[in-house]
């Protein structure tokens, strides 16, 4: 299918994406490379031989790399692009540092870099559409390859591409999160409707779940990814990684979407504040479910059936706020394990994790069919391995580190301003001197570094402090 | 942030094998212990660089991450992002 294409109005590297296998992919830009050098009366490497079948890997991939600088250095443009392509064909699903330096300009050139149509024929503007799409959804496959999804297979990039965007093997797009609604014209940005259809049953259904039906539920929208996880660091020097983790997939002036995670680590390192601060500085609503306290399983939803309702978790945190992408945090996931209802708690978990299931989840609480596929997830856990797989399967794992003595500084007047926000006679403490750092570091060291801990740690130096300091 | 315009123009810069200018390079910020994170929202993929920070006009010195990678030094000394350029230390050891 690739003949078709080669005359398209877009740069080689982008082009190289419809080829189907890595073999043809290579015979191609071996021809591409010989007309432009010849053009230019330059001569092929000879090392790069016809055939890539006959070289050994090790002595073709040599020549490949050599090649590729050699096209760098040329200082043109096609040079330039040839040699972008040949990185191409060094990539390896199995490493997906390989892609590193490939897929930025790749991606830039398949954004910009494509003309717009303008033939007047009708064909050849679908046909241009079509191209454009099977474009767009191979380079998302390079994507996943890059982010590693593919590590374990054992195709060249080119086969993976084309066998995963055959037209069987597209899922089903997202569904569009409708921008603005004609009904309710008062909800300013991105919305969802969450309810779109009244339930069989609507009598006895409370006002403010009535007041849901058809009405247009705002999507919290983040501004600015960097400023959100700069805030983050300055609070939690020590868990850096795990912000960037979970934070990775914000994008300035989208809807925030987080992929589900599961925040693991040691008591106390301050795994469940960063996710409600994280909320907070979002202005997203957080909605906390405490995995060992609640006995009775209510997060899927009870029916009617059983005196009161109770719609589910993700439905009344969407109800609460009106957002319709609140945060789920479910606290301390693993300790439901301890209570028999609780196998109960991973199940009813499990669909809210799919965006098929979560986008039409049938509510019992309030009989009723609801879209809860933006409700962002949020676990906690100290240790994973009672977690059953198809749960954890289903969650980013992300480790949070206890801090260390190196941060208590950089915490130490995080606590601090804390103190001062919830009690203005703090507001104008003097900072903590270092002798005082050293007695807390001590202190805080027996108690494993907990965040919890360094709180009573710094109030209880400062009222020390008060007590010893003399009276005016 | 660079309009389209102006990155078009440094990405074709690039295409012709030639780095950012050393006015350019020279007052940009450091980023050091730098690691690749790949984010994807609903299908729109970015890569973007995050690491410890020095001498950025906007954001203090430490942790910090780029926005989009437009292109990445093959030898990894340099990387133009869609909002500026960042010369590079060391990269963390260990990815992710």
């Amino acid at each position: 299918m690739s003949n078709d294409f080669e005359d398209a109005d877009f740069p080689l590297p982008v082009a190289l994406l419809m080829q189907d296998r890595w073999d043809d992919a290579y015979s191609y830009l071996l021809n591409e490379t010989k007309l432009t050098l010849a053009g230019r009366l330059l001569a092929m490497p000879d090392d790069v031989p016809f055939d890539p079948t006959t070289a050994a890997r090790a002595v073709l991939q040599k020549a490949i790399l050599s090649l590729i600088e050699s096209l760098a250095g040329h200082g043109e443009r096609e040079s330039g692009l040839l040699s972008l392509a040949w990185r191409m064909l060094t990539v390896d699903p199995q490493k997906p540092d390989t892609f590193v330096a490939v897929m930025p300009p790749l991606a830039f050139m398949a954004k910009h870099y494509f003309t717009e149509v303008t033939d007047t024929k009708l064909l050849a503007e679908i046909e241009a559409t079509k191209l454009r799409e099977q474009i767009d959804a191979r380079l998302r496959v390079w994507w996943r390859a890059a982010d590693g999804k593919y590590k374990d297979s054992h195709v060249s990039m080119f086969r993976i591409a084309a066998v995963d965007t055959r037209p069987s093997a597209i899922g089903i797009d997202d569904p569009d999160v409708a921008t603005d609604s004609p009904q309710q014209p008062e909800v300013k940005g991105p919305s969802v409707v969450v309810m779109k259809k009244p339930g069989a049953v609507t009598k006895g259904l409370p006002n403010d779940w009535k007041d849901m039906i058809g009405q247009a539920i705002q999507l919290v929208v983040c501004a600015d990814a960097a400023a959100v996880r700069r805030d983050l660091y300055a609070e939690y020097p020590h868990a850096t990684q795990a912000i960037d983790l979970l934070t990775r997939d914000m994008r300035d002036g989208q809807p925030v979407r987080l992929r589900p995670a599961l925040l693991v680590g040691p008591p106390g390192s301050g795994k469940s504040r960063l996710v409600r601060r994280l909320g907070e500085i979002l202005g997203l609503y957080t909605y906390r479910y405490d995995a060992a306290v609640v006995a009775d399983n209510m997060f899927g939803g009870l029916s009617k059936g059983w005196g009161s309702a109770h719609p589910s978790v993700p439905a009344r945190a969407v109800q609460t706020s009106m957002q319709a992408n609140p945060i789920v945090m479910v606290d301390e996931v693993e300790k439901a394990a301890d209570s028999t209802h609780n196998g109960n708690l991973w199940h009813s978990m499990v669909p809210f994790l799919e965006r098929e299931t979560s986008a039409r989840y049938r509510d019992g609480g309030i009989d009723a069919e609801l879209d809860l596929s933006h409700v962002n997830h949020v676990a906690t856990a100290n240790a994973v391995d009672r977690l059953p797989s198809p749960l954890r399967d289903r969650y980013r794992m992300i480790r949070v580190p206890s801090p260390t003595l190196a941060h208590l500084p950089a915490l130490a007047v995080q606590v601090m301003r804390d103190l001062a926000r919830d009690d203005d006679a703090r507001a104008h403490d003097d900072p903590l001197a270092e002798d005082e750092l050293d007695i807390i570091g001590r202190a805080w060291a027996r108690e494993r570094f907990s965040m919890r801990k360094l709180q009573r740690l710094v109030a209880a130096t400062l009222d020390a402090r008060d007590a010893c300091a003399p009276r005016h | 942030m660079h309009s389209v315009k102006q990155l078009k123009s440094d990405f074709e810069s690039h295409l012709r094998g030639e780095g950012p200018s050393a006015v350019e390079l020279a007052p940009a910020p450091l980023l050091d212990e730098w690691n690749v994170v790949v984010s994807d929202y609903c299908g729109d993929y970015q890569l973007y660089l995050s690491g410890n920070v020095s001498g950025h006009p906007s954001v203090e010195d430490g942790h910090c991450s780029t926005s989009a990678v437009v292109w990445l030094d093959s030898k990894e000394r340099w990387a133009r992002t869609t909002s500026r350029v960042y010369r590079l230390g060391k990269r963390a050891e260990t990815a992710e």
